[in-house]
């Protein structure tokens, strides 16, 4: 075998063993990143010290700021900090008088307030589950827990699925794995919606985009009366983790299964091709 | 040294004679050219390609901008001293180690490093003809980093369109070929031969 020809088959030979990198279900690849999270962390730090040294020796911030400034930028962000937090102390102050007033006047309905986090994408995976799940850059050190809805400007996006200090796994509405109570905008109706019906461990996703989302279990005194256009919008049921009223799709077609019930496919209103930044609402 | 089976009436069944050349077994025990080689190669691999990969891995967060890419460079010095075959093995944990610190898909930087080692391997005659080290150095390492940085463009720009890459490129190629291929490139392979190439025995 030539050099050149050698070259090119062992070239191919490690595109190969590539490939099946990409195909590793995700249970593995998460084994696979512990484990090499553990083994490069003492290299992790040799070279932040060495990093954070340099950039001290060079004037400490990345935007090549002087020592004064450094410093005139490092008092106003405290100053900042505490005018916020004599902000956040009168906010909740007025908010528990508001409590305390409503109920002394016996009032049945209390706002509900909530909150939204910006959080950035950090992981999807591009073959074997691209519109099933991604993981952002916030945890339960952060206030996150499983099932608060994460949403972007359109809607919902998906279900916090799990959660650790600084990262949580969100299962998206593509999901097969994926099932909620939802209500239809507008009419006494309440259904469960569930993800795409596909095989969870599918390849090529990322080729395929997912089905529309399947809507059943229909309850509530207009159950028959679902057009195509309706909006569905999530259910929280009393849950304290979702928030209401979140828009999940449109119904886009009405099939009846094999015991006559009827179901629905709804489209959903938010894209999940280029997810960067999601919400997650807090109630 | 004799070593011989003999017979009850003292033929012999079998003889050994080992012989030993005193001067080449001092020169491979304690020479520069001899085992130190190997083990200096081998912790160098062992100590740089998780250092280097760490390092390219956090740089961004505190020089944001700067296209440096040591985990390149040492991949660079291996594909011009080492065969096709170790260098891909290699590039296989320093990919993904890159990848999982930099939260991308398993197999993305391992793609990357690959292709160009692959590239520099193909390259290499032509490279080892030049006869000046820093030379050498600096062509290696600008093939490298175009390599990699067309890769990025081409694979891993996200939704850009083809006139927002192609005007990403003077800017990108400019700066990081001054970085890697004219400094830190040429510094690196020089340290790097420092400590790992043999001295020429004197008189040759």
């Amino acid at each position: 075998m030539s050099k050149l020809s050698s070259k090119i088959f062992y070239f191919l030979a490690f595109l190969l063993l590539l490939a099946l990198l990409f195909f590793l279900p995700e249970g593995r690849q998460q084994r696979l990143r512990e484990l090499l999270a553990l083994a490069s962390s003492p290299a992790k730090t040799l070279a932040e010290i060495g990093a954070r040294v340099s950039r001290e020796a060079l004037g400490g911030l990345p935007e090549n700021f002087s020592l004064e400034e450094r410093d005139a930028l490092l008092q106003d962000l405290a100053q900042t900090r505490i005018e916020l937090h004599a902000a956040q102390n009168d906010s909740e102050r007025l908010r528990q008088d508001n409590i305390t007033l409503q109920t002394l006047l016996r009032l049945q309905r209390s706002p509900k307030t909530h909150t939204l986090i910006v959080c950035r994408v950090l992981r999807r995976y591009p073959l074997s589950d691209y519109y099933g799940s991604i993981l952002i850059d916030r945890g339960h050190s952060d206030g996150l827990k499983p099932g608060h809805a994460v949403l972007s400007p359109e809607g919902l996006v998906g279900i916090v699925a799990q959660t650790t200090a600084k990262e949580s796994q969100v299962t998206l509405v593509g999901s097969p794995r994926l099932s909620l109570s939802c209500k239809l905008a507008k009419k006494n109706i309440a259904a469960l919606i569930h993800g795409p019906a596909r095989a969870a461990n599918s390849s090529a996703d990322l080729f395929l985009p997912p089905q529309d989302m399947l809507l059943d279990s229909l309850s509530g005194d207009d159950f028959d009366s679902v057009n195509e256009g309706d909006w569905v919008l999530t259910s929280s049921l009393g849950s304290e983790n979702l928030l209401d009223d979140i828009p999940i799709g449109r119904v886009s077609a009405s099939e009846t299964d094999n015991a006559g019930a009827k179901r629905y496919q709804v489209h959903p209103a938010a894209g999940l091709e280029n997810l960067r930044y999601v919400l997650v609402a807090i109630p | 040294m004799r070593i011989s089976v003999n017979d009850k009436s003292q033929r012999s069944l079998l003889e050994i004679h080992i012989v030993y050349n005193s001067e080449l077994i001092r020169e491979f025990f304690f020479s520069r050219r001899g085992l130190w080689h190997y083990i200096v190669t081998f912790c160098l691999v062992v100590l740089l390609l998780p250092y280097t990969a760490a390092l390219q891995a956090i740089l961004p967060r505190y020089y944001a901008g700067l296209p440096l890419y040591p985990a390149l460079l040492f991949f660079s010095y291996l594909s011009l001293r080492l065969s096709l075959p170790w260098v891909l093995i290699l590039a296989l944990p320093a990919g993904l180690m890159l990848d999982t610190l930099q939260f991308q898909a398993l197999g993305s930087n391992v793609f990357l490093l690959g292709a160009c080692v692959f590239i520099l391997s193909l390259a290499k005659p032509a490279l080892s003809a030049v006869k000046q080290q820093y030379m050498q150095a600096i062509f290696a390492c600008a093939l490298a980093t175009s390599t990699l940085l067309s890769l990025q463009l081409i694979f891993f720009a996200g939704a850009l369109s083809l006139i927002e890459r192609l005007a990403l490129l003077p800017r990108y190629l400019l700066l990081a070929f001054a970085l890697n291929a004219l400094a830190a490139g040429p510094l690196l392979f020089a340290v790097l031969d420092l400590l790992q190439k043999p001295k020429k025995p004197r008189g040759t």
